[in-house]
């Protein structure tokens, strides 16, 4: 047997050793220097966010394989390395808000969240599930930590222990079900899986690994009934970390999935179909359900993040490059749209000791505030999918290429679901606009960074809604690579 | 430099967006300041893009900026796109300058005003409307444009909320446009039927290639100006314009008579190539224009409303264009659309410096005797007046007369047109010095307190004015005809628009040497005529109102039930009323809300609504918080998950 020395080429993973840098770095810096001022440190954070923005964009036209095929840097992979590297930008942007104040005051915060972005990173650029799992780790870790960074209080320790529970739960069936893929086909990578069940005597064991593995990120991406942790956790865990983890984590997860089902164990090994429409069926309905009758915003964006999970099933479930792309971008578009409503939700703060959270502390903001309450108007416009916000146009994408693999009456549950959503996102406005407050809630002057952040959503997200073409162009070409 | 086409829109979005979000905390006038500079910005830019396509030779004056892909559905796909060629400049010139002016002018006008910044939001939001409307390389952009001017409209109308009577005439403005917004859309949906595209070129391209007179395209023609009709107020869709006269008195000046309603007429200019081969559909627009014209003007001898003999005026002056564009004169429809946005916006700004010193009274019956009072109103306005009558020398005279003469020897033209739109000429010299000799001659006749307040406007509002008489007094020079020795530079400069017509028509551009010999007597002889029959109108009103005289009385009593007839406005309204409002009103109220809203439609809904909201407080019962619960829940969905892949 001979041996070969394993290749490595370190400029395939530029992105993932910048953010990497600056992650340590950043855990680094405060045990020499205590007394960095935050926007220092968000500096850093920011800085290698945006450098690493770049590597991937220089790496678009040039994508590659590395790593004796433990790396996988195609166009799929870098869309949604673009896609968590925007996610992490914002979410640094709203950290900067009265009650983050309090308690991010050292470098771990941000060193955390880039080792959970450097997680991602390294989940969606392979097609090897011992580098899935690595990746899928590293975020896990990172976000337990962070699910519990106020560690003063209950529901932020809550938070942090139920995810870290259900998450080493949830991690040993996708672990179980790598064992069982391994001993059906004695492969890891794959394209290898596909090969050595395409050779045929994968048997039952191969249909139930990958199953497994489906359940697996069926967790991360909250599906039902995978998904019960989420409200609580989203509740409990810091504003920011919500935001981060309902849109960067659900995205990997998806990324995942995607490959699982188009290229490990294709349809003709399991009909995934069925079973991911049962899934979106399921995940959209109790998720909109659920939303109708909550009174916390934050529970109620929660359970919304559930609803929108179910949405983009609906386009995995068409098992199409249509549906793959529509995935990409009402990722970036619920990106946009959800991390700039809990900047809001951040924004406003809280009262005495509790934060501000229900429906009712938005009353008569409309004119107090016009431009962060007409922001949070046009995210919840654009959640509700209404034009001409990006949510509309995502959506459409999404049912579109569901209704091109001949998924009608998905389509139709998908859409009257959609009509039911309207009522919890509506109900926000109408609190913002139409309602008076006895005593209206007292926000002070927001910090400019998170103004930055509510700025790039809002223009993101009319911009995504109106004008298409670019985004998609580059998402189309993303969807068919390595498929 | 035509790729920064797109700043012309965006400073007055821009304009809105600072307003929508500072505006509103500020007191003072700084809002306006920021909404006329916005709109300036956006002259400047018209201008140097003017020069710039002047630059080009004139056969390649048509330049398509793409912006982005807007929609992409299956065979569908429209573009955010400009066209800039001679005709859209000329409506950008036409919209920003006169825009620009008319900002100013409100500045002084609504100054004080409770909802001063939300006025100059909507009017930013016009401006950018009415921008989209006229650049766009599409139908469907245009209709965006379309629809956005229509709602600025309703919103400005009913500006003045408060007051009942306003939103009422903001709602039927709404109502009446939806009328003719729908045979548009269904204009839309023909073409993109017939031709796969809704692009402009690709439409006009295509639709050159079909015989003349193809049924398809006389469709679309007739569909297109139901569109014009509604949002040109010509009949029978008009009846919204002497109401939207409840609006503030600059966007009268604005929207209701320089731009807006003129939308109409550069639609049906827009498509010349579809008008051209559907002689029938032009037919109807030069008829339908030319009876507005007359109808229009006979109600405005009797208003006594100083804002409404304006608005039956500027529903009489959009039938004349459209007898322009119908007879295939569509250079000349566009050149009256220009100069009558010059005059038109005078008129009316003059007229609202005279409410502004009227302490807002509107009744002409109660003025009287302003010249000495406030001179510059007066001499501004009397410019306007003589530019409208089409006294030689000012512009409204060579537009007219070229409209006239098409009417005429036009490609469509008929000597029957010409004489109805000679008569409404007349009419309409006498409607307007009527206006003038009852509100700046003779005495006063208001009460004391009015008489009081009584004072000339301030520069910001007299300035505008001036501007626009020196406007209303040259632009007409532009285009001076080749019978009185002019080489008609506006005709020439839009030539390249109108070509594919001409060459339809198969009419070569210049046209024989001899042809326009005996044509130049004939224009010549009939453009003396209509100057006669002016100048007596003019007498006429001299003798009517110039002097205290019972004239009018005993003139009005002797027609009687004529008079009454025209004085009521010929009881459209009302017929209107009852044929079509109150039958749809009843049916509605009875059938469709009580019975199949309230029982069918609401029950339904609301029961749905408790179904779901019971079936959600079922479902959150699982949600008990507890860990152990949840990992439960986890293991039955991987046992429903297994269980199906193995049974």
């Amino acid at each position: 047997m001979e041996l070969s020395a394993p290749l490595i080429q370190l400029d395939l993973i530029t992105p993932q050793l910048i953010v990497l840098a600056a992650a340590i770095l950043l855990l680094l810096l405060p045990l020499f220097w205590r007394s960095l001022r935050r926007e220092f440190l968000a500096a850093i954070a920011l800085a290698g966010i945006a450098a690493a923005l770049a590597a991937t964009f220089w790496l678009w036209s040039r994508p590659g394989w590395g790593f004796a095929g433990m790396v996988t840097v195609d166009r799929f992979a870098l869309a949604f390395q673009a896609l968590f590297l925007l996610g992490g930008l914002l979410t640094v942007l709203i950290s900067f808000n009265r009650i983050e104040e309090e308690y991010v005051q050292h470098g771990d915060f941000f060193g955390l969240l880039l080792l959970a972005l450097f997680g991602l990173m390294v989940m969606t650029s392979t097609t090897h599930f011992l580098v899935i799992f690595l990746g899928l780790e590293i975020l896990s870790i990172a976000l337990y930590v962070l699910a519990g960074y106020r560690k003063m209080r209950v529901d932020s320790l809550e938070a942090a222990l139920k995810y870290l529970l259900l998450g080493a739960f949830a991690t040993g069936f996708f672990l179980y079900g790598v064992a069982l893929i391994y001993g059906a086909t004695g492969q890891l990578e794959m394209a290898h899986i596909r090969e050595a069940a395409a050779a045929g005597g994968a048997g039952w064991l191969l249909p139930a690994g990958a199953l497994l593995v489906l359940i697996g990120f069926a967790f991360k991406a909250a599906l039902v009934p995978f998904h019960m942790w989420t409200p609580d956790v989203y509740q409990g865990a810091p504003t920011p970390v919500t935001a981060f983890m309902s849109t960067g984590t659900k995205a990997a997860a998806f990324a995942v999935l995607a490959r699982l089902v188009s290229i490990a164990v294709p349809v003709e090994t399991i009909a995934w179909g069925p079973v991911l429409a049962v899934l979106a069926v399921l995940t959209m309905t109790v998720g909109n359900f659920m939303a109708i009758v909550q009174s916390n915003v934050k529970r109620m964006l929660a359970y919304s993040s559930i609803a929108h999970a179910g949405y983009l099933l609906v386009a995995l479930a068409a098992g199409n490059a249509a549906g793959r792309s529509a995935i990409l971008y009402y990722l970036l578009i619920y990106t946009l749209m959800n991390i700039g409503a809990f900047g809001v939700i951040a924004w406003l703060g809280r009262s005495g000791r509790e934060e501000r959270l229900t429906f009712e502390s938005y009353r008569g903001l409309g004119y107090r505030y016009p431009f962060v309450s007409l922001a949070m108007a046009a995210f919840m416009f654009s959640l509700a999918g209404i034009p001409p916000t990006g949510g509309f146009l995502g959506k459409f994408f999404l049912f579109a290429a569901a209704v091109r693999a001949e998924y009608i009456p998905l389509v139709v549950i998908a859409v009257l679901n959609a009509v039911v959503s309207v009522f919890y996102y509506m109900r926000l406005v109408v609190n913002l606009y139409m309602r008076e407050a006895e005593e209206p809630a007292e926000a002070g002057k927001a910090h400019p960074l998170l103004i930055a952040a509510l700025v790039i959503a809002l223009i993101g997200v009319v911009w995504l809604g109106v004008a298409p073409g670019g985004v998609l162009g580059a998402f189309n070409a993303a969807a068919t690579a390595g498929m | 430099m035509f790729d920064l086409v797109w700043l012309i829109p965006l400073f007055p979005l821009l304009g809105l967006i600072i307003n929508a979000l500072t505006g509103w905390k500020s007191a003072g006038v700084r809002p306006g300041v920021i909404a006329s500079a916005a709109v300036g910005l956006s002259f400047a830019a018209a201008v140097a893009l003017f020069f710039e396509l002047l630059r080009l030779p004139a056969a390649d004056r048509l330049v398509e900026v793409p912006l982005f892909k807007w929609i992409a559905a299956g065979a569908l796909s429209t573009e955010i796109a400009f066209q800039i060629d001679p005709l859209s400049m000329v409506m950008i010139l036409v919209v920003t300058g006169v825009s620009f002016i008319i900002h100013i002018y409100a500045i002084g006008y609504m100054h004080g005003d409770r909802g001063f910044n939300r006025f100059f939001i909507f009017l930013n939001l016009f401006v950018f409307a009415m921008l989209i409307l006229v650049t766009a390389n599409n139908f469907l952009m245009m209709f965006i444009g379309w629809e956005g001017v229509g709602l600025c409209s309703y919103l400005l109308i009913g500006f003045w909320y408060q007051d009942d009577y306003n939103a009422y005439a903001g709602r039927k403005a709404f109502v009446v446009n939806r009328i003719g917004d729908f045979g548009f859309l269904l204009a839309i949906f023909l073409i993109y039927a017939t031709f796969r595209t809704l692009d402009f070129t690709e439409v006009f391209s295509q639709a050159a290639a079909m015989p003349i007179g193809a049924g398809v395209l006389t469709a679309i023609a007739l569909l297109l100006f139901v569109g014009a009709a509604g949002k040109s107020a010509q009949l029978p869709l008009y009846v919204w314009l002497p109401d939207a006269m409840a609006g503030p008195t600059p966007v009268s000046a604005l929207i209701h008579a320089a731009t807006m309603v003129t939308a109409g007429v550069y639609m049906v200019a827009r498509a010349n190539v579809i008008y051209t081969l559907a002689p029938t559909a032009a037919a109807v627009v030069a008829i339908v224009g030319a009876l507005t014209a007359l109808y229009a003007a006979t109600i405005g001898l009797t208003q006594f409303d100083i804002k409404r003999v304006l608005a039956y005026s500027t529903i009489s002056q959009l039938g004349y264009m459209f007898i322009g564009v119908g007879v295939g004169a569509f250079a000349a429809g566009i050149f009256h659309l220009m100069t009558h946005a010059f005059f038109k916006a005078l008129l009316f700004m003059a007229a609202g410096s005279v409410m502004h010193a009227m302490s807002n009274q509107t009744d002409m019956r109660i003025m009287g005797g302003l010249r000495t009072k406030m001179p510059r109103t007066f001499w501004t306005m009397l410019i306007g007046t003589l530019a409208i009558a089409g006294i030689p020398g000012f512009s409204g005279f060579f537009s007219k007369d070229e409209i006239l003469w098409q009417a005429w020897s036009g490609a469509h033209g008929a000597p029957w047109l010409w004489l109805i739109g000679a008569v409404a000429a007349a009419l309409t010299t006498f409607y307007m010095f009527r206006l003038i000799f009852m509100t700046f001659f003779g005495t006063l006749r208001a009460d004391d307190k009015t008489a009081h307040h009584l004072h000339e406007s301030p520069g910001v509002m007299t300035w505008p004015l001036i501007i626009l008489a020196v406007l209303s007094l040259i632009g007409g020079y532009v285009g001076i005809p080749a019978v009185l020795g002019g080489s008609n530079h506006f005709e020439h400069f839009l030539a390249p628009v109108f070509a594919a017509s001409a060459e339809l028509r198969g009419v070569a551009a210049h046209g024989g040497a001899e042809g326009h010999a005996t044509g130049h007597s004939l224009e010549l002889l009939l453009m003396g005529i209509v100057l006669v029959l002016v100048l007596f109108s003019l007498w006429l009103a001299w003798r009517y109102y110039g002097r205290k005289s019972d004239l009018p009385a005993r003139t009005a009593a002797r027609l009687g039930g004529a008079y009454r007839l025209v004085f009521n406005k010929y009881y459209v309204d009302e017929f209107y009323d009852a044929v079509i409002a109150r039958p749809l009103h009843r049916i509605s109220e009875s059938a469709l809300w009580r019975f199949i809203d309230v029982r069918i439609i609401d029950g339904s809904i609301n029961g749905t609504a408790a179904l779901i909201g019971a079936g959600a407080r079922a479902l959150s019962a699982l949600q008990t918080g507890v860990v152990q619960n949840y990992a439960l829940a986890f293991v039955f969905g991987v046992i429903a998950l297994l269980v199906y892949l193995f049974v």
